[in-house]
């Protein structure tokens, strides 16, 4: 058996969908997070159901990509449709249900968030809802756990298909085209679809009783300073300066105990292997590279994406993050990018794979383009973030010239990428309730984004520690030393440092390794480092944009990200004293 | 009237959207049609984004979409 499980964006469906199939699908608080549809099991009694979470879509007639998967998942007509409303919003996510209704299918209607709706002073009467619709109702929390029991109970003995609706061919639901409106789809077709807004009016306002209430709710007067354009973005901005900060700081003080932890084990490691293995070239090695690709990730990765995939998750999960597009929205517009790109842009800092695919929130290619771009070459990553730290710390580079240099080509490369969206898509997005975070969506997404760090980042780090190593002892260096006087005039950095440069084709945050063994002046340092910086998408990252833009797209923006890095470094060398 | 250019507080009753942005369709579908009460509740400045509550949600709408929809 099969059932899908849909609904509006950011009403919980993917909350629903891991409540019920004990899945750890990533949930946020604002719309668009799950852009993919989840699959999972779930048994009632002697039934398995295979579930699938279908990415959130206002109305079939969307003309969205959501859309379009949600109406073809339709046309192989599941077993059951389990719709997920918003209760508090109940008159707009009925629009859907009407919608759905046409396909004639099983349904069952779960009335989320009916804790906070309770707690807004709403009351509501599933039953008139279930008896006017001719549908089972739940009220449902994906929270609490309220109305588990009764829906499973209902999947056991089979939900019935609703005897209340015609009969309408899911054809028909899809546009034809009309000549009444120019907007085209069946949505805009008044006749058609005011209709189902006034039904849906119609029926929200039988389900549900306002009660008055006598004061607000912290959250909501939050919200109101939040979302006052002056206040609210000067909070923002803070905030934002505050994570930096926590960032920072949690990098600085945690560097010391973790040192102090692995010296004794890497001091074990180094001995052990001069120990056990013949002396020579490999003993040498290895004795050095295996501790050095230890303790850098350790110290300086791993704090930094630990830190970050804890800010991140709290700017998801409280609502706060979708703000900065508002907030945002008149300087991203400059830039040709809809205050929406802002999500992925921040993401980014994080980890730029998920972000690329967060980019499907943006409301075209062009744009996706530009931000895909953005992020690939000038958005440093946690990992970016921390080795570069590091390099700056250890070679008394200028974190000014850096950040600097960062926030000019990010600047320039959006206001000449700005030019080829020439369409200006118009702004819409609605803005999620702010709620407390949920410690344990938290607890997923930092565990899932952190255990990255050992199954990617230590061992890559680890593998290309001993690599470096082993060119820096095999001397290969020095026959690179040709190019010196090149590399010299053109970026002011010596031959090595441009072979780090170079590495960042495989991978980013490897490059800098390269550079913590060279001996180097502040001013080389910081020209390498921010070459480095400024250059080329990871290998995760490229395999993610052949995947979302295609091969082109890739292309292009592998040329522009050479070109700025060494347009920077050009730049760099002459601006620098 | 225009929804963008009423004062921050008003609550207004939605009498039609005006074609032409090419976003009418996303503001029908998130529930800004004809007839329903909205409350414009902040004015970016520099002609950015209005943010106006519809029920119980809070969309942020592009100063020109705002100024497409005419309401009383």
């Amino acid at each position: 058996m099969k059932a899908i499980i849909v609904g509006n964006p950011n009403v919980g469906k993917s909350y629903v969908f891991n409540r019920l199939t004990g899945q750890e699908v990533f949930v946020s608080n604002y719309p668009g997070t799950s852009v993919e549809i989840n699959r999972g099991f779930l048994t009632v009694g002697n039934k398995s159901i295979e579930l699938l979470d279908m990415p959130g879509v206002y109305s079939l007639n969307s003309g969205t990509p959501e859309a379009a998967m949600l109406v073809e998942a339709l046309k192989e007509p599941p077993d059951l449709i389990i719709q997920v409303l918003d209760t508090v919003n109940l008159e707009r996510n009925l629009v859907l249900t009407l919608e759905l209704m046409k396909a004639n299918l099983p349904m069952v209607l779960l009335l989320n968030q009916v804790d906070r709706a309770r707690e807004m002073g709403l009351r509501i009467d599933s039953q008139v809802l279930s008896r006017e619709l001719g549908l089972p109702v739940f009220p449902f929390s994906a929270l609490t756990g309220e109305g588990v029991l009764d829906l499973l109970e209902q999947l056991a003995k089979g939900v019935p298909r609703s005897k209340k609706v015609q009969v309408v061919s899911l054809e028909t639901v899809e546009c034809q085209g009309c000549d009444r409106c120019a907007c085209g789809p069946v949505l805009s077709c008044e006749g058609v679809n005011l209709k189902l807004f006034d039904q849906a009016r119609l029926l929200a306002g039988k389900t549900t009783t306002r009660i008055e209430r006598t004061q607000m709710h912290w959250l909501e007067k939050a919200q109101n300073w939040i979302d006052q354009p002056i206040l609210g973005t000067v909070l923002l901005l803070l905030l934002a300066y505050l994570s930096f900060v926590i960032l920072l700081q949690f990098i600085n003080l945690s560097e010391g105990p973790i040192s102090a932890l692995l010296d004794p084990v890497n001091q074990l490691i180094s001995e052990a292997i001069v120990e056990l293995l013949p002396a020579g070239i490999i003993a040498q090695v290895l004795s050095k590279a295996v501790p050095e690709g230890i303790v850098i990730p350790f110290t300086i990765v791993m704090p930094a994406m630990l830190m970050v995939s804890i800010l991140m998750a709290l700017m998801e999960d409280s609502g706060i993050l979708p703000r900065y597009s508002v907030a945002l929205e008149r300087v991203s517009r400059i830039f040709g990018l809809s205050g929406q790109a802002i999500i992925p842009l921040t993401l980014g800092l994080g980890c730029r794979t998920p972000a690329v695919v967060a980019t499907r929130i943006l409301p075209n290619t062009a744009q996706r383009f530009i931000t895909v771009a953005l992020l690939s070459i000038v958005v440093p990553c946690a990992a970016t973030l921390g080795i570069m730290a590091s390099v700056i710390a250890k070679f008394n580079a200028s974190l000014v010239a850096v950040a600097g240099a960062l926030v000019a080509v990010f600047l320039g490369l959006s206001l000449v990428l700005g030019r080829i969206n020439t369409q200006q898509e118009e702004f819409i997005y609605e803005l999620p309730p702010l709620r407390i975070p949920n410690w344990h969506n938290i607890a997923i997404k930092v565990k899932a984004r952190f255990t990255g760090f050992f199954t990617e980042i230590l061992p890559l780090l680890l593998v290309m520690s001993i690599a470096i190593r082993t060119i820096i002892e095999s001397g290969v260096l020095q026959l690179l030393d040709g190019l010196g006087p090149i590399t010299r005039v053109l970026f002011g950095i010596p031959s090595e440092a441009f072979v780090a440069v170079l590495l960042t084709v495989f991978q980013r945050y490897l490059a800098p390794l390269l550079l913590l063994n060279l001996t180097l002046t502040p001013r080389e340092a910081t020209i390498a480092i921010t070459m480095v910086v400024i250059s080329l998408p990871c290998l995760p990252v490229m395999v993610m944009t052949i995947r979302e833009l295609g091969l082109k797209a890739l292309g292009k923006i592998i040329g522009m990200g050479f070109l700025a890095s060494f347009l920077v470094g050009i730049a760099l060398n002459l601006i620098l004293p | 009237m225009r929804l963008d250019t009423l004062e921050t507080g008003r609550k207004v009753r939605v009498v039609s959207i005006n074609k032409g942005t090419g976003a009418e369709q996303r503001l029908l579908e998130m529930g800004i049609v004809p007839g329903v009460e909205v409350e414009l509740l902040a004015k970016h400045p520099l002609k950015g984004p209005v943010i106006v509550k519809l029920n119980n949600t809070r969309i942020a709408l592009g100063r020109q979409l705002a100024n497409s929809i005419e309401v009383e």
